[in-house]
Order: structure tokens, then sequence, then C-alpha cells
């Protein structure tokens, strides 16, 4: 906030200057007395200097680096070919390079591999560059001493709503919403909604998109979506036999083969996806009977299958596990048994347990889909940790429980090239907490989307006062512009001004 | 303007009483004699005060107006012993107040997407008379009247609310609405406008460059042989017509032609090339020209940045207002620096929002006036109430720590500024349009009436005469 104050000196030397014009100026009416701030040019571009001065948050796209001035990282890891920084065409002077961000000490849960304590993260434009005890740090790097934090990847909310906003997120997601702020707050960095996965950065607009058409939505409630369903596959699965008998034929040179009626993809378009394997299905099915139906269908055509919900998958766990399945559970949601049934069925607290036991991908969600302000707290999106540590309550080892809120939620909205652990060459999605993660007392302390931190708990009201940062103690204000210092008027002396602002020959 | 003024009282007077007739008319038999009998003389309106606005504010003022302009106004000022004098000893003159952004009494077509060659001054139906006697009542003396829509709807018409019936305007092209965070879609559509019009620029440098070449070696050729030179000399001729293709292929019946045709002809004579109507005013605005500009308009912080990462390399003349009526996040404009800095000119509604989520108010203006840039203030609303309660609004936000003279700048100044018009509208200055408000205290105390507005001179609006003839 140091421009703050330098706009408000700036201010109190306009006003300084203003009112010695004031003073001066002899009771005329040439224009030429004008205030300066209103004679400006007719018509006249006023974006060059806006640009410029847009937030410091506003990342620069990847076509901005490569200075070739600066001095480039001296060891190379082994992701980045090494050539890559000198086959960059010269820039505008006006480029600062690529933008580094460091991240000392620590320890690095990096989900796909082992902790890693005492090493640095290098960030680059965005992109983890180099993770080890002895990288060298560019010049003009910024860096961010967390030792004694555990740092862990972004969390991936699935099935989020009201985070970012409907598909294309990068045109529609407000970025200044409360909601966004605080899914950073609790460490989230991708946002899955319905169909499209975007990245959730306060203040930022670009790099946003991750990936749209995640999912084929399918509908599997009532008898007659199923049937429906089953048709539309086995339809689509005859006429792709057909395309293949088709080409074979035609390939052989059998002019009389007949192409197969094209129609049939239009028609059932969802099932041509999925055989297609361009999306996976994302079906909404609690019941065991549903499951088991579900996880015979995608063996049965090969298709991949993402089901949410599955609160009865523990007593089907196995055959889950062997269709491939990938579930998003909500470990806190509760499903009473039906009476009229003599075998197993409801929730389990150990549902999460059993179905990772069976290899199943397990991701976890809240049941509260979006963050919200009212009603029962701490069951929404904002706890999404919570939600994972619960499932470890119910026997789901807490190094599962971690990952199925970032990779195994990544492998299951298939966006796990790009987040869901810390590995050079993803994005550079962090959340640095103060103790592990699936804690109650843990509070994340900065969130990091796309190398630029975006949360920071220090400067933001939100928890800064609750058991504050070492050397952090006095809270910064959120809001330092609000309130500035407020002098109040002095009252005008009689005759002199009236009621509402007064003259300024009052003061 | 006196007849449309006396149109009002006649239209008052069918209501009236008929013992009350005699009395009007002779008023105003009396007030045209004075007023038609001004022609190019001085009219002298003597003040308590005249708030300039542009300048000082003036104890005991005089405002000399010739010709419907302003020729002077000070303390001590010389006028021709003829001149008309209105006393208004009592009262206090302001620049009469300008909205930029309305959309009153109208009945517009709703356009969406890339309309931007649409003009209101086109469809532009005049509201009642009544109306525009309400605005007039509320200091109004200037309309800023928007096409209707989303995307490019066209491009805004000003209107005085004292002109003639038929809407003449002050200024009816150059002024292009752009709205920008409602439907999702808008900023694709922007980035694809902006990319075409560079295209159409792109297309008619080439098509200018080559059919400068080729009338260069037309020149060659005509030198080398004069007989041909009577044909080529048709060619320039044809400039801007649509049949120029016939001119070559010498076929009058290829005029209806089909669509295959037309791109063949295209091909062979790319010099006639044409800017699609709906790109002309982006092509302008990309070409920086001069009377031209964009008036974005957000509805969140958050469509600031979209707007700039839309624009991205992209750059024209932009003014903006912000739209939303719940001000939720607009705190983030200075938080986060969007606009702040540039001298930009930026309307706004005189409401103090609050944080989120809080009862902590903030004064929006006076944070973006001390980052530089220029505020102005428009009406909540198009209601009449809305245009009456505005000078309590901006006195509420002088409380809240905004300067006065920056208050009265975005009732006036700046509006017209955002209209292109600063030089003609927006204070009581020399050369400047005779517009004066006539309060009976200070403009930014919220009992003090509008008693008497002046346009060009004339009086168009006079309270006391005008209960005189309620009565």
């Amino acid at each position: 906030m140091k421009h703050l104050l330098t706009y408000f000196i700036a201010g109190l030397i306009f006003a300084m200057l203003a009112s010695g014009v004031a003073v001066q100026a002899a009771p005329t009416t040439d224009p030429s007395n004008d205030d300066e701030v209103v004679t400006t040019q007719p018509d006249k571009p006023e974006k060059k200097e806006r640009k410029k001065r847009r937030g410091k948050r506003g990342r620069k796209g990847k076509k901005d680096k490569g200075d070739e001035s600066t001095s480039q990282p001296t060891s190379q890891p082994s992701s980045q070919p090494a050539d890559e920084a000198e086959s960059q065409p010269a820039s505008e002077p006006e480029d600062k390079g690529p933008d580094y961000l460091a991240i000392t000490g620590g320890i690095v849960h990096t989900v796909s591999g082992a902790d890693l304590r005492h090493v640095t993260i290098l960030c680059k434009d965005g992109v983890i560059e180099a993770i080890g005890s002895q990288v060298e740090m560019p010049e003009g790097t910024e860096v961010l001493d967390v030792s004694g934090m555990h740092i862990y990847p972004g969390l991936v909310a699935c099935e989020a709503r009201g985070i970012v906003g409907r598909e294309p997120a990068e045109n529609t997601t407000n970025v200044f919403s409360t909601t966004l702020r605080l899914a950073n707050t609790a460490g989230i960095t991708t946002v899955s909604s319905r169909t499209s996965a975007a990245k959730a950065s306060y203040g930022v607009v670009e790099n946003l998109p991750l990936r749209n058409e995640l999912f084929v939505s399918v509908r599997y409630g009532r008898t007659a979506e199923q049937r429906e369903f089953r048709e539309s596959l086995e339809k689509v699965r005859q006429y792709l036999r057909d395309v293949e008998q088709y080409e074979k034929a035609k390939a052989e040179g059998d002019e009389d083969a007949e192409k197969p009626d094209e129609s049939v993809a239009k028609e059932n378009q969802a099932a041509y996806k999925l055989l297609k394997k361009e999306a996976a299905a994302l079906v909404y099915a609690e019941e065991k009977t549903q499951l088991i139906e579900l996880a015979d269908l995608a063996t049965q055509y090969g298709f991949d299958l993402v089901i949410r919900g599955a609160s009865e998958g523990w007593i089907v766990a196995d055959r889950l596990g062997r269709a491939g399945v990938k579930v998003i559970v909500s470990p806190r949601r509760q499903v009473g048994a039906n009476p009229y049934l003599v075998q197993e069925s409801g929730n389990n607290i150990e549902n999460a347990a059993i179905l990772y036991q069976h290899g199943v991908d397990v991701a976890v969600t809240p049941s509260s889909s979006g963050i919200s302000l009212v009603g029962l707290g701490g069951r929404d999106m904002q706890h999404l940790a919570m939600e994972a540590a619960y499932a470890v309550r119910g026997g789901l080892p807490e190094p599962a429980a971690i990952e199925s809120v970032t990779l195994a939620a990544a492998r299951a909205l298939g966006i796990d090239d790009r987040v869901g652990s810390i590995e050079v060459g993803k994005d550079a999605d962090l959340a640095i907490t103060d103790g592990p993660l699936l804690d109650f007392f843990t509070q994340v302390q900065w969130t990091i989307v796309n190398g630029e931190i975006v949360y920071d708990k220090a400067q933001e009201s939100f928890f800064a006062h609750i058991r504050p940062r070492e050397g952090t103690e006095e809270v910064k204000e959120t809001y330092s512009f609000w309130p500035r210092p407020f002098k109040p008027k002095a009252a005008p002396a009689p005759g002199e001004g009236g009621r509402y602002g007064g003259s300024e020959k009052a003061e | 303007m006196n007849s449309i003024y006396l149109g009002q009282v006649a239209k008052r007077l069918t209501a009236a009483r008929t013992t009350l007739v005699a009395a009007l008319i002779v008023s105003t038999f009396v007030l045209t004699a004075t007023v038609q009998a001004a022609g190019d003389r001085y009219t002298v309106i003597k003040t308590k005060k005249a708030v300039t606005v542009g300048g000082e504010e003036i104890d005991d003022a005089s405002i000399v107006i010739v010709d419907g302009k302003i020729e002077a106004v000070g303390k001590n000022v010389d006028y021709p012993s003829d001149s008309i004098v209105i006393d208004a000893t009592k009262l206090t003159a302001m620049p009469g107040m300008i909205n930029p952004r309305t959309m009153i009494g109208q009945q517009l077509p709703n356009n969406r997407g890339n309309k931007s060659n649409f003009l209101v001054k086109d469809e532009f139906e005049p509201p009642e008379d009544e109306t525009y006697h309400d605005l007039l009542k509320a200091g109004y003396t200037l309309l800023g009247v928007l096409p209707n829509g989303s995307g490019l709807p066209g491009q805004a018409l000003v209107v005085p609310t004292h002109g003639s019936k038929a809407g003449e305007g002050v200024r009816d092209e150059g002024l292009v609405r752009i709205t920008f965070g409602r439907p999702p879609n808008e900023k694709d559509a922007l980035r694809g406008v902006l990319k075409e019009a560079e295209k159409a620029i792109k297309a008619e440098k080439e098509a200018k460059e080559k059919a400068e070449k080729e009338a260069e070696e037309k020149k060659k050729e005509a030198a080398s042989k004069p007989k041909e030179e009577k044909k080529d000399q048709k060619k320039p001729d044809d400039k801007g017509g649509k049949d120029k293709g016939d001119g070559k292929d010498k076929k009058p019946t290829s005029q209806p032609a089909s669509k295959p045709s037309e791109k063949k002809e295209e091909k062979k004579e790319e010099k006639k090339f044409e800017i699609k109507d709906e790109l002309k005013a982006p092509v302008k605005l990309l070409k920086m020209e001069e009377g031209i500009v964009a008036l974005v308009e957000f509805a969140r912080a958050s469509d600031v940045l979209h707007f700039v990462e839309a624009i991205d390399g992209f750059e024209f003349a932009q003014r903006y207002a912000f739209a939303s009526r719940g001000y939720d996040d607009l705190h983030n404009i200075i938080e986060h620096d969007l606009i702040g800095g540039a001298d930009a000119t930026v309307m706004l509604k005189p409401l103090l929002p609050q944080m989120p989520l809080t009862v902590n108010p903030y004064n929006l203006a006076r944070e973006l006036i001390e980052e530089g840039c220029t505020v102005g203030f428009y009406p909540l609303d198009d209601n009449v109430r809305e245009h009456e309660l505005i000078r309590e609004r901006v006195a509420l936000l002088t409380r809240a720590g905004l300067k006065r003279e920056d208050a009265l700048k975005a009732l006036t100044l700046v509006p017209a500024q955002y209209l292109g018009l600063e030089k003609q509208y927006g204070s009581l200055e020399k050369e400047k349009a005779a517009d004066v408000v006539l309060l009976d205290g200070d403009p930014l105390d919220p009992f003090a009436k509008v008693q008497m507005v002046v346009v060009g001179g004339k009086v168009v609006f006079d309270r006391a005469t005008e209960e005189k003839d309620k009565r």
C-alpha cells in the first residue's frame, strides 16, 4: 500500500498548489484560470498510463517473458530445455523479463512423491521451475521465507458452485467476489464448476482457464434415464463398430461398403463422446445398485467414469475398484440405511477409507458445494481440508486424505497434468500452512496461484488476528485507504459559507 | 424557446380555472414583450453570487450574455445601458447541470452486439415538454441520451432540455457506448470487433497503397499512351460508389450480381475497399481520430480487469462509467489501482458505498479524485425526482470529505467533459453557452431551490411566475 501513501502526499501537494493558484488568481472570468484537472484535452486517449499502473497482481502472459539482459538461472532444471531462453526473441525494453518467486524453507509435501525439507521452490512465470536444496536464484527473484511452515499443492475444489463464473470462466468470473477471496483463504487454487475447471485467484483475470468440457453429464436416476443411457451407449458402440468395419472394407478396396448413418453420433452425442474417450462421464449416484450398474457399464463399454456422491460405495467398493472408477465423496454426508433391506445400506464413516483400500481413486468435496456466509459454518467449501480430515477419522491414511483434495481431485477432473502436486513443470499453485493441513489448528498463511501470492494471512483482516503469525502481531488494516484522516471542517463564521460544504474561505 | 415556455403555460392553463385565464394572458404577454425585444441586445443577470465552477466564486457578480453566449462574469463588468437586466440579486448563479447518461423518454430499440453505427439521433423521440420542464426545474439543461442495449449499442446524442421539439442535438455522433460485464460473451464480442476493425484498417491501408501504385502506373501509361486517358479518368470519379466494377467489366447487367461474382470483383479490384458500416466507428476509434471516444460502462470492479484484458494491444480514447447500483465491490478500483493515476474521466452514481459485509462507508469519488481521476456524477435513475435529489446526494458526499469544488465540477463541468463539450458547456465563463441556473441558496444546500433558469439570455423557467400562474 506504499503507492497509496504516495498518492496522498501527491494529493496534498496538489491541494497546496491549487489553493496557491486560487489565492493568486484575480477574480476574472478568464477561462485560463481553470483548475488543471478539468482542462484536459478533449477526446484524448486515456489508456496508456493506466495499463502500466494496473495492479501489481496483474500477471503477464507468457508472451511477455524473455528479456536477454536479465540474468537467467545458471543451473537449468532438468525439465526445462536449456536453450529455451536463448531461442526467445528479444523483447521490448519495457519488459521486465520473467517473474521469479522463490519459496524457501518449510516442509514441502509434494503429494506425488516424498516430503522434502530444506528445499527451495523456484517459480518462473507461474510454473514451478526447480525444486532443490541448491537452486540458484536469478536476479530480481522475489523470495518468500516460510521456515517452519508446511507447503502443500493448492487445493482443488471439485464440484464447487459460485466461486468462479459460468463457462468460460475467464470471461465471466467476478475476480473481486468475496467467495473467491474466501476460497483463497482456504488454500483453494483450482475450482471445478459443472463442466469446466479454472483457477481461483483473487484480483487476477489472466491465465484462469484450465480445461473446459471436463465431463459429459449423465443422468442415471430414474428408470427411464437409465434405459435411455444404456440404449444410447449400445447404439453408439454399434455405430463405432460399423465405422470400423466400413473403414476396413474401404481400405481393402471394397467400394460397395455402406457408410454408417452419422446421425447416430449426433443424436447420442454424450455417449459418443464417452466412447471416443473425449471426456469422462460425471454421474450423481448414491445407492449401491446404481453404483454396481454404472461400474458394470463402465467396464462393459470402456469409458471413464467419475461418480459424485457414492455414499454407499463402501458396500460395493471392490466392484468400483475393479472398474477403475473415480469417486468424489463427501465423508460427512449422512444417508440413512434403508430399513426394508436385509442388506447393508446407508453411509459409513469408513466410506472413503474402504474405497481407497479397494483401489478407487477418492477425491473429497464438501456436500455444501459453495462458500456460504449463513447457516451452519464449517461444512462448506471453505473447510475443504476439514472434510478430508473427517475421512481420516474414518480410517483413510493421512497422505491419501491430502491427496483426495489435491492430486486425486485433479485426476478426477483430468487436469493432473497442470495442478495437484508440487512437481517441476506444474503450475505454481501452493497453499502454505502453519501446520499439518488436516489439523484443526492449522491455518493457511499464504496462497499462491500461478506464481503470484494472492492471499497473505497477515495482510487480510479475515484471520490475521487469530493466532497471528510470528513477527506480524500488528494486524494490518485490510482497507488502508479508509478511513483516511477525516478533518471535520470548522464551523463557518457567521455570514460566511453555507451549511453544506461551506465556502473555501471558511477554512 | 419562448414558444415552448408559452406552450407549457398554455397546457397548465387548460387545467386551471377560466377565471385565471385573463391574468395569465396578461402575464405571458409581458414576458414575450421583454424577451422578444432582446434580439441581439445584451442581457445582464445581476446575482448575489456566481458559482462559476471553472473559476472563482464571485459575490455580487453580473453575468453578461450576448448571442446566447456568456460575454463576461464579474463584479464590475461593463455592459451597454440598453441591456436587458434580469434582477436576481437574491439568487446564486451556477452553470446548468448536465446529465451525461440518461435514456429519458425513449422508445429506442434494444441493440445487442455491435451496432455502433446506430445513431440515437435517428430514432430519438423527445419526451414531453413537461418532462423537459421538470428537468429544467431541477437545474438540468443538457442531457446525454445513450443508445439502449448491450455490447456496442450505438452512438449517443446530446440534447438540451429547452430546445426545439425535434430534439436537435448539440452533438449527435462520436460518443460510442460500450457496455461491459453483464452478458458473459461481451468480452469475446468486444475483442472480436476490435480485431475485425484492425483487419479492416490493414485492408484499407493495403488497398490504398495498391490503388496509389496502380494510379502511378496508369499515369505513366497515360503519359505514354494518351489515347487511354478517357477510360482511366472514369475510375477516380467512381470512388465511393457501389458499382465500381462496372467501369472495367463494362457489364451493366452484373449490377445486381450474385455473391460469387461480387467476390471475384473484389479480388480483381481491391482498391474499391469499403469498411462495413458497423465497423466504421471502431475503426475510427482505433485510428484515434479526433471527436470519437468510447464511453465504457462497467457493472463491477472485476469488469475493469476483464476489459483491460479484452482490449489488450488496442488503444483508443475511453471514458468510464460505473453503472452498478449496489456498489458492492467498487472499493477494489482503489485498492487494486484499476483506474487511478491516469487522467481518466469516471462517471459515478452519487452514493456513499460501504465496504462489503460491513457498515463502513467510503467515499469512492473522493478517493478516485485523489488518485488523479476526474469524477462526475449522474442521477441514480431517469426519473425527475432523482434529478432533483442529486444536489442533496452530492452534498452528503461533500460532508464525507469530497471537496466542494470537485463536487460542483462533478455536476457540471465533468459531465460536459465526458460528452466532449467542455469548451461549450459546464461553467460560467466567457464564450461558453449561457445556461445559467439561479438558486435561492448555495448549490450544495439541499434546501435551496432552483428559482430561475436562463438559457441563451432568455428566462426559460421562473418559479415566481409559475407559482403566480398556479394560483
